[in-house]
Formats: C-alpha cells, sequence, structure tokens
C-alpha cells in the first residue's frame, strides 16, 4: 500500500534542505532561514534562525551546526546555547572562500569538520575550540562535490569529474594519505550555480547523487548513474560485489540515504520515485511516488527512525511516517545463505584495525564456508585487472561516424572538466552517454505498475501489454519478478464485436497486437538474449476461437531481441498480416496462419504499426537516441512509401520511455508523441516520396494544464489513444502519475491545436491571458466588435475555468484557426485519393464535409485577421492577409471590412484581387469546355 | 387528454421528466450503430469510445444496455453544486442559476447511471436536497410579495415553477378578481362623485 504523504509547511519558497540528528529536525532553506523542529513535538512552535542565502549544505554534528552557501561562507552555529540557554544566536562565519562551497563533513572522533567546493580546496577545521582553526588545508584536481566519511576516519570525496579518492584523515599529510583513487566511479556533475540554484530548470543536472555511503562492515554504496541507474556494493577492497537496481527504471538517482540500521536505503529517482532496497537481500522493497505541486521537486531526504523525510524545492518538507517499519521487521535479520558469503566474503578484506562488532560473525560465517569464500575471492582477484572493461557495450555506440562499437570508457576517461563557469548542461549529457539497450514494445504498453491497494505480504502488478483503437491488453501478476506465469485479460471498447476475454499466460508475453479479430503476443526472448542462438515466441488466435491458434519460436541470434511485433488492421481477413521486427532489424513477415511469407533485413527495429490499408510504420533506431522511421506498402510487394527518414523525436534525459503514442489517425496518417515534448505529430504528405512531414498539432502538456494557469491540473499528464477529426482521444493521469492506472480511465478529447500562439498566466489571479495588442483608442470599431472586446476584457479579469475554456473555442485565435484549417485541409485531402477510402461513398461524403468545413473556418478566420488588420490600421498586413483569401464571397466580405473602415485604398486593392481571381475562374472554365 | 380539472391546467412531474429526456448530453459508446433520423431528433452515427451528444432517452436506454457510458453534465458534481448552495445562502432573495430540468435530469442520472457519476452518488442526493430545500423555502417567503399581475421566477426551474403554478395561478386570479371588483368600485365612486359632487381626500383605496 502506498504510504501516506505528509507535509510540514516549513516555508513558502525556496529550497529546504533537511538535516536530522537524534529527534531534531533542521530545515535550512535558500531563502536565509533555518527552522528547527522537534520530531517527537510537531505541533511545537519551530524555531528560527536568520542566515545567508542559498545554502548549500547542512550538516549538524552534536551540538554544532555547520552550513555552507553559494557566497563560499562556511558557517557555525551553537545549537546548545540557542536551544538550553536562550543565548542570542550568533551565526558565525569560520571560513570564507572565493567559490561556493558545497559540502561539509564532520569528523566526530577527531573533532574536526571538513569543508570543500568548487575552489577544489579541503579545508579541515578544529571544532574542540570555539575558534575553530583552520588545522589543514588540502589541494584536490577538481572540484568537489561531496564528502562522506568511512571506517578508520577515511574520508571519501567525490569530485566533480567523476573520481573518488579516499583520504585518510589521521595519516601525515602527504599525498600516500590518499589511500585509493579511482576515476569515473561516480557520475560527472559540473556545479554552475554561483548564486541562487534553481533545482528545477536551469540546475537541474546538479541534482545527481554522488554521495558515497560507508557501511560499518566496510563496503561502500556508490550511486551510478551512468547507463540505467543503480546503486553499486562495493567491498572495503574497492571491489564491485553487486548492483542494486530496479528493473523498472524512475530515472537518474537525485539522492539516497541509509537508515541507522543500515538495513534500508531509500533511494530518490527524478521522476519523484521513492524507491526502498533492503540492503541485506538488495531486493526492492517498496516503491511510491512523492507528489509536489507545481512542478516541484524533492531534492534530499533522511530516514529517522522508520520515517523518511525529503527536504523540497517549494520549501516544505514532506514525510512518510513508518515506511520502514514493515520492511525491517519481515526481513529483520535473517540473511539467505548467499548473501552471508557475500558479506563474509567483503569481511575477509576488512582491515584489520577495524573493530567492528559485526566483524566477528561475519568470520564465523566466513569459516563455516570457506571453501566457497575461496572461490569468491579468487574471482574477485581475478576480475580486478579488467574491471574497466566490463563497461556495457551495447550493440550501438553512441557516435555518430559509424564507429558503433566504440566503447564508453573512451568518452569518460578523455573529458575533463573545469568547474570555469563555461561548462553547460549540454556538456554534462554529452559526457554522460550511456549505450541503450532494446526493449520490447507495443503502442500504448506500460511498465509494471504495483497495486497501491495491494499489501506488502502479497501485493500485486500489473501492466497494460497494449492499448489501441480496438481496446486494451493488461497482464497481471504477483509480485516478484520471478514468477512464472501472468494473465493476460483482452478487453473491447465496442462490445458488440467481441466480449472481454482472459487466459493464463506460460510464456510471459511482453509485446502485444491486436485488431477486430485476432490477438497476436510475443515473448521477445529478452531474460535469454546473452545466449547464442534463442529464440523469441509469437502467438495468435482469433478471439472468438482457439481452434486457428499456433506459437511459433523465431531464431534470434546473440543480444537479439524482438523488439516489435504487429497485426495488420485490414477489413478482410485473409490478407491481415503478421509482422515481427528485431533489434538486429530483422522484419519477418507471416500470414494468419503462421506462415512466413517475407523476411527483411532493415535498420534495427524499435517499433511497429501497421495502418488499415496494411501499411506497415516502423520506428528505427539507428544510433544511441536517433530515430527513423519507414513506411512500407505491405500489399504493393512490400515497396518503401518512405525509407529511413530522420524521425524529429528525441528520448528525454534520464528517462526511459521515448513514445507515448503511436497510432494511425482514421484516415491511416501516420501519428506520434514523444514523451520528451508530448506534442502530436502528424505525418503530412507521406505519400510523396522524400516529401513527408511531421506537423506539431497539438501541446498535450499545455492543454491538459490549461497552459498551468490551473493550480489543480499542474500535475496531471495525457495518455494519447488516437486521433479521430480534429480531436485526439486520451486519457487524463492525475496526480503526475506517469501511466495508466487500472481500470482504465474513461477517455477524454482533446481539440487539436496548433502551437503557434503564446500564453501567458496571469500570476494575480491565475487567470490566463493570450498574448494580445493594446487597442488604439483612436480606432474606429463597430459596436460588436466593442462587445466582443469587453467579454474579452471580462474573461481576463476572473479566473473562472469556464471562462479559460472559452479561450479553446474556435473563433478564439484566428491565427490558429486559418493554420489549423490549411494544414488539416491538405491532410484530409490528401486521403481522397487513396483506394480504400476513395471507394466507400460515405467516406467520400464525410472527407467532403470536413473539408467544406475547414473551407469555411478558413475563410472566417482570415476574415477576422483582416479586420483586426485593419482595426490596428496595419494596411500591408491586411493586404497580405487578403490575399491569402481564395474566395470571391470572402474577398468581397473583406473589401466591405475595409471600405467600412474607410480604407478605400485597400478596397481597391481587394477588388484588383477580385478580378484576378475571377480571371482565373474564367480561363479554367474555358480550358474545361 | 382526461385528467381531472386540477391536473388541467398544469404539466404532472411525470410529463416534466418526459421532457426533460430530451435534453442532450454526452455518451461515451461502447456500441457501433448508425445514425438515426426520428421525428424531430437525430442520432448521430455512434462509434465505440467516440463521444457523441444524444438524447438524454437515448443515453439511458444504451446505458441500460451497457452499451454506453453517460459523461454527466458539468454541472452535476459536489463541488460544482455546493458553489450553487452557498450562493443560494448568500443571495436570500434570487435563486442561483441552474439549467432548466437540473432536477429530473439529476434524478433520473443517480437513478440510473450512478456509476458514471464522478462524486459518490450519497454525496450528491443529499447536496441536491439541500438545494432543493432551501429554493423551496425561497420560493414560498416569496409568495408574500404576490400580485395580481406579474410574478418574477428567474432562475427556477420547470419543475419548480410547476409546484409553484396551481396554488399560485388560484392566488393571482382571486388577486386580480379582487383588484378587478375594487377597480370597478372605484370607477362606481368616481362616477358618482362626478353626478354628486364628494371631496377628493375620501377617495381611498381598499
Amino acid at each position: 500500500m502506498a504510504p501516506i504523504q505528509e507535509r510540514i509547511a516549513a516555508f513558502p519558497d525556496g529550497n529546504s534542505l533537511i538535516s536530522i540528528q537524534k529527534s531534531r529536525l533542521i530545515v535550512g532553506n535558500s531563502e536565509g532561514l533555518i527552522k528547527i523542529y522537534d520530531l517527537d513535538q510537531l505541533d511545537l512552535e519551530p524555531k528560527s534562525i536568520d542566515i545567508d542565502n542559498n545554502i548549500t549544505s547542512l550538516v549538524q554534528s552534536q551540538d554544532l551546526l555547520f552550513i555552507s552557501n553559494t557566497n563560499g561562507q562556511f558557517q557555525v552555529i551553537d545549537l546548545k546555547n540557542y536551544l538550553d540557554h536562550s543565548i542570542d544566536i550568533v551565526v558565525k562565519t569560520i571560513y570564507r572562500s572565493e567559490l561556493p562551497l558545497r559540502s561539509i563533513q564532520s569528523i566526530p572522533t577527531l573533532n574536526q569538520v571538513v569543508v570543500g567546493g568548487d575552489d577544489r580546496k579541503l579545508v579541515f577545521l578544529d571544532t574542540s575550540s570555539s575558534e575553530f582553526k583552520a588545522i589543514k588545508t588540502l589541494d584536490l584536481n577538481d572540484s568537489i562535490v561531496d564528502l562522506s566519511l568511512g571506517l578508520n576516519n577515511s574520508l571519501i570525496i567525490s569530485l566533480s569529474n567523476g573520481e573518488v579518492k579516499f583520504y585518510d584523515v589521521d595519516g601525515f599529510g602527504d599525498d600516500d594519505d590518499f589511500t585509493f583513487k579511482k576515476s569515473d566511479m561516480i557520475t560527472t556533475k559540473i556545479l554552475t550555480s554561483l548564486d541562487t540554484i534553481d533545482y528545477k530548470n536551469d540546475h537541474q543536472d546538479e541534482l545527481v547523487a554522488t554521495k558515497i555511503h560507508a557501511l560499518k562492515n566496510g563496503n561502500f554504496l556508490i550511486p551510478a548513474n551512468d547507463g540505467p541507474s543503480s546503486i553499486k556494493l562495493y567491498s572495503s577492497t574497492y571491489q564491485e560485489i553487486t548492483e542494486i537496481k530496479d528493473i523498472e527504471s524512475s530515472g537518474s538517482i537525485r539522492s539516497t540515504h541509509i537508515n541507522d540500521q543500515e538495513s534500508l536505503i531509500a533511494v530518490l529517482y527524478s521522476d519523484d520515485t521513492v524507491k526502498i532496497f533492503n540492503l541485506i537481500n538488495y531486493k526492492l522493497e517498496h516503491r511510491f511516488p512523492i507528489s509536489l505541486n507545481d512542478n516541484n521537486i524533492a531534492i534530499n531526504l533522511q530516514w529517522f527512525k522508520y520515517d523518511l523525510y525529503f527536504g523540497t524545492t517549494n520549501g516544505e518538507i514532506i514525510y512518510f511516517k513508518q515506511v520502514g517499519k514493515e520492511i525491517t521487521t519481515t526481513t529483520s535479520t535473517t540473511t539467505t545463505s548467499t548473501e552471508a558469503i557475500i558479506s563474509a566474503a567483503s569481511g575477509l578484506f576488512i582491515d584489520d584495525a577495524t573493530e567492528d562488532t559485526d566483524e566477528e560473525e561475519y568470520e564465523k560465517i566466513a569459516k563455516r564456508d570457506r571453501s566457497k569464500v575461496q572461490e569468491e575471492d579468487s574471482m574477485i582477484i581475478d576480475q580486478d585487472d579488467d574491471i574497466n572493461d566490463n563497461d556495457d557495450e551495447g550493440l550501438f555506440g553512441d557516435d555518430l561516424d559509424g564507429d558503433n562499437y566504440g566503447d564508453n570508457k573512451r568518452f569518460k576517461s578523455s573529458k575533463k572538466y573545469t568547474n570555469g563557469g563555461s561548462s553547460t548542461s549540454s556538456s554534462y549529457f554529452t559526457s554522460h552517454t550511456e549505450v541503450e539497450e532494446f526493449q520490447p514494445y507495443s503502442p500504448g504498453s506500460t511498465p509494471w505498475i504495483q497495486d497501491s491497494k495491494s499489501d506488502n505480504s502479497g501485493s500485486v502488478e500489473r501492466r497494460y501489454l497494449g492499448i489501441n483503437t480496438v481496446g486494451h491488453v493488461w497482464a497481471v501478476r504477483n509480485s516478484g519478478y520471478d514468477q512464472q506465469q501472468q494473465h493476460l485479460t483482452i478487453s473491447f471498447y465496442d462490445r458488440s464485436i467481441q466480449k472481454d476475454y482472459h487466459f493464463t499466460d506460460h510464456f510471459k508475453f511482453d509485446l502485444c497486437s491486436f485488431n477486430n479479430r485476432g490477438l497476436l503476443l510475443g515473448y521477445s526472448g529478452i531474460n535469454e538474449k546473452k545466449n547464442n542462438d534463442h529464440g523469441g515466441k509469437i502467438y495468435y488466435r482469433h478471439h472468438d476461437s482457439e481452434t486457428d491458434s499456433w506459437e511459433k519460436t523465431i531464431p534470434l541470434l546473440k543480444d537479439e531481441i524482438i523488439t516489435g511485433v504487429c497485426l495488420s488492421n485490414t477489413s478482410s481477413q485473409s490478407s491481415s498480416i503478421i509482422t515481427v521486427g528485431t533489434s538486429l532489424g530483422y522484419l519477418r513477415f507471416f500470414n494468419l496462419y503462421g506462415v512466413c511469407i517475407n523476411v527483411l533485413k532493415v535498420q534495427p527495429i524499435y517499433a511497429l504499426i501497421s495502418s488499415s490499408t496494411s501499411n506497415l510504420f516502423t520506428v528505427n533506431q539507428i544510433a544511441n537516441n536517433i530515430y527513423t522511421f519507414s513506411l512500407i506498402d505491405i500489399n504493393q510487394d512490400y515497396n518503401f512509401i518512405q525509407q529511413d527518414v530522420l524521425l524529429p523525436i528525441k528520448r528525454k534525459s534520464n528517462e526511459k520511455l521515448l513514445l507515448k503514442g503511436l497510432f494511425f489517425n482514421e484516415y491511416n496518417d501516420p501519428c506520434i508523441i514523444s514523451n520528451q515534448d508530448d506534442t502530436l505529430l502528424i505525418l503530412q504528405t507521406w505519400r510523396d516520396s522524400n516529401n513527408s512531414k511531421w506537423i506539431p498539432i497539438l501541446n498535450c502538456n499545455n492543454v491538459i494544464t490549461e497552459y498551468g494557469s490551473n493550480p489543480n491540473k499542474k500535475n496531471w499528464k495525457c495518455w494519447p489513444l488516437g486521433l479521430y477529426n480534429d480531436q485526439l482521444n486520451c486519457l487524463i493521469l492525475k496526480n503526475n502519475n506517469p501511466y495508466p492506472g487500472f481500470p482504465l480511465p474513461l477517455p477524454v478529447e482533446l481539440k487539436i491545436r496548433l502551437p503557434i500562439q503564446v500564453h501567458s498566466i496571469n500570476k494575480e489571479n491565475g487567470s490566463l491571458k493570450k498574448k494580445k495588442k493594446k487597442k488604439n483608442p483612436d480606432d474606429i470599431l463597430d459596436e460588436d466588435d466593442e462587445e466582443e472586446e469587453e467579454e474579452d476584457d471580462d474573461l481576463m479579469d476572473t479566473d473562472g475555468s469556464e471562462q479559460i475554456k472559452n479561450l479553446f473555442n474556435d473563433n478564439d485565435d484566428p491565427e490558429e484557426n486559418f493554420l489549423r484549417s490549411l494544414t488539416m485541409g491538405k491532410i484530409i485531402s490528401d486521403s481522397l485519393n487513396d483506394e480504400a477510402i476513395g471507394g466507400d461513398d460515405d467516406e467520400n461524403d464525410e472527407i467532403m464535409d470536413r473539408l467544406t468545413k475547414y473551407s469555411i473556418l478558413f475563410d472566417k478566420s482570415l476574415l477576422k485577421l483582416f479586420a483586426e488588420s485593419c482595426k490596428d490600421s496595419k494596411l500591408n498586413k491586411a493586404l497580405s492577409i487578403a490575399k491569402l483569401i481564395k474566395t470571391d464571397k470572402a474577398l468581397l466580405a473583406a473589401s466591405k471590412i475595409a471600405e467600412r473602415m474607410e480604407f478605400i485604398n485597400l478596397s481597391t486593392k481587394i477588388g484588383k484581387l477580385r478580378e484576378d481571381l475571377l480571371d482565373i475562374d474564367d480561363d479554367e472554365d474555358e480550358d474545361d469546355i | 387528454m382526461v385528467l381531472p380539472a386540477q391536473l388541467q391546467n398544469n404539466l404532472t412531474p411525470s410529463e416534466v421528466n418526459f421532457l426533460a429526456e430530451n435534453e442532450l448530453v454526452t455518451i461515451l459508446p461502447r456500441y457501433t450503430m448508425q445514425k438515426m433520423q426520428l421525428i424531430g431528433t437525430k442520432v448521430p452515427a455512434l462509434r465505440a469510445m467516440r463521444r457523441e451528444s444524444v438524447p438524454l432517452w437515448v443515453a439511458l436506454i444504451l446505458k441500460s444496455q451497457d452499451k454506453c457510458s453517460i459523461i454527466p453534465p458539468k454541472w452535476l458534481n459536489v463541488a460544482y453544486l455546493k458553489d450553487k448552495y452557498d450562493e443560494e445562502v448568500r443571495k436570500p432573495n434570487q435563486f442561483s442559476a441552474l439549467p432548466w430540468n437540473w432536477l429530473e435530469i439529476s434524478k433520473m442520472l443517480l437513478a440510473r447511471a450512478s456509476d458514471d457519476l464522478s462524486d459518490p452518488s450519497h454525496l450528491l442526493r443529499s447536496v441536491l436536497q439541500d438545494l432543493r430545500e432551501i429554493r423551496l423555502v425561497k420560493s414560498r417567503k416569496g409568495l408574500k410579495e404576490l400580485n395580481e399581475s406579474n410574478i418574477v421566477l428567474n432562475g427556477l426551474s420547470l419543475l419548480e415553477i410547476n409546484e409553484l403554478r396551481p396554488f399560485v395561478l388560484t392566488v393571482m386570479n382571486k388577486l386580480r378578481q379582487l383588484h378587478d371588483t375594487s377597480n370597478a368600485q372605484d370607477i362606481a365612486d368616481q362616477d358618482e362623485y362626478e353626478d354628486g359632487g364628494y371631496d377628493d381626500d375620501d377617495d381611498d383605496d381598499i
């Protein structure tokens, strides 16, 4: 069950960082204030302390509170004097740097505190006296981004270039004190903020976890964001033991924290998901989202007993009570034998000087399984030399010059960053290249989603295998990824065609395609992809009977998986074709009875979909984050209508989902919505070779959130289903959910709206304002126009949703109406010539009706634009608009408007345009005769 | 129509209900159907999952056969109706603007499509009842203002007007008769005055 999110409204704004010691919660806000709460008595009024703005780090060490900020100040506050003796608070600056300071680490056993930042210096200060004298300074080769403390006063320094250094604070102060150094151990993180830190926009790259946690048994936990994000467990001898991760990616890791018992690690991801992993068996125990308004995000987290607390960018503190309790009680102290071996193996490498209470236990286990331990040991030693070569090499490299098989290491080691201020976020991303692995994809599919209603003991997971215009297929399984079976249900929107049915699936199908008559399922073979000559599976059945059902194994090479399957949606049953595409670009075609009728090798397939006219649309991935598309006419001897044309979409950084929607409209024009910008694109003039164009026709996010004007809808998202007429059929996902839940909510329809107009939000009253020019008081307005103006003013003065909705009326924006009627008119008129549609009278009539409507809208919007230009006395603009008008009737109206506004010259020019138009018409008539 | 005399001047609730069934509502069909041209009404072609506006009676038939989901009207949710209730409380001398058939439509949808409503039906029923009662109290208070010539019923729905109609019509009729009588008396008095020379000051209204 998802835990209940609670909040402490600590501050109304600014980034809030938290630090908890015992039951004392200290919240430092970037707006220059600290509040001290007692977590046992949260209802008491907190105590406040003024500090400098733009805090970067906050550390409690017994009764001292250390803070650093981007001004380079390192300050201390004596909390004991303030809280116990009510002595006036003094914020004492104990060190000052020219550049921002980023991280503080206290070393209580040595009475020292360390601070570091952009000036590449670590400064050690003595905390035993009230003077806080600097003991020593350590110069480093790059900026310090994070500090943490390991065993035996070993300071773990995370550097901006991805290097990690282990420094012995007890040492002699020379280079030998660096007990270990390793580059590329963490993500490179360039901190560019010099004053205010805007984690939501400019400095969002600064929210990548780089802090290393040292465990009491000598092991380390390192957040890894290169490639699929995970937490890597390293032994005390700096060897990687295991990787803790979830199958379902949630973006990069923002922050981590381990509970006091070191049994749980809470990980905050960039999509505001929190995952709690068990540090005994390294399994995911709990996953839940954080929901914040206004695109605000959580920035750091900390355990307090079983509760989890989060600092956020909107000043408030979010917490979840008792999230760790159930997990701790269920997993308790029992470890499995393999885990014990791993622990023991790592325990062997612990320094003799380590006096950990657990060590004896580890030793006992180690003795018991000595032989196994030795195997582990030798394995680790063997791996030592090659450890750098273990970077995942995907099939397709990230460089575009054809060197697809180059390794990542070259990129990582050759890039050195300085913090000179010139580095931009883009440089971060170029260094942050990752080789994507192919995943099976069906349009509308979602990852496994844990049922929020089920309890932890027997949780249920569900996913949509596919959603299309006919219905949806969803799978359900019990928790645990090793379940051997899942149950599939297929639901139809149109209950008159088929009845819903369900069955048990033993193959763990992860691909799906279906039409009105049959269902095609596929297993991608992703779990066996490292095997040579493994196989994927496809299975076809009719909805109404299983008599003709069949299954077939698809041969796959090593590292190859089936990425997409597709069942063409044609009217006659015999001509339905099954297409199966793989990550190596094999495209196999089968008839409905499983006979392979063709095979092609194309670019690696990312996704497949087929239109009702058997046009196959393929999305191909040619390099990392570079995609192309092709259109193949299956009925016309597999002719390429379009071949390998670049697709203008990209994967959003740190997000797994590329496509939110992939479908055809009712006239077989391909439509696509990428997760990057939530914009619906429709392919225009795809019937001409080398002339296809993607037209953006709707920004779903803007429309759903009413251009950000409605605070209740800020966290709403859209999950597209299909495009009919001028309306996008979609689901609305509330509470920041990235995927649709269960059962499928009722779809809504969004009117398409070309993204050409700027809408700004009036922050004072939250209403939506369209950018609009001031009217000239000297202008002559007729009464109707004046009324319209008044209505508009009313609309802007109030914040009622009805008024906002009025903005989306047809009459709202003539410029958008003009462009929409022109664009959609072209798209629809192209489909008139299609054989499948052209033969159908009803369809033809429908198209003609729509074309007529567009033509009326076209003239109407142009006339409005014309009148507006005349009103503003922009006569050249008015004439240019008149030239766009195509009908005599509309030109006549334009001429009358000009006359009424006493622009006689303009009226004469329009008269000439009319004459020209008549001449053309006459010529055409003569030609016809 | 053979109805008792007291009902002949008024629409019965079932007749009002019948009229309300012609209101258009949006449905989400789970069924494909060709368009129908009926007398006075056109039912558009229905395709699964494409929203269409159809008369309420068609929607209710389809709903009873589980062939569509009814999209509740925008005003039929607890938040909106509570706002209206607050408005009724805030403005004791006027009725808030509710749809012409709000009572009938909400009753029909609550009875036959409660699973499609966005809020729990018991909450909706409760706020609808509150609204109905406060409006009833207001309309009864307003009867004090009745006169022989006109009555202002802005914001009242058809059913609410029909509830008042039998009483109001009778009373207004009586008032009119009284008024006519008093007018006739005035004219008679005037005539007498002109004939007999009464003093102006004695000409009081009754």
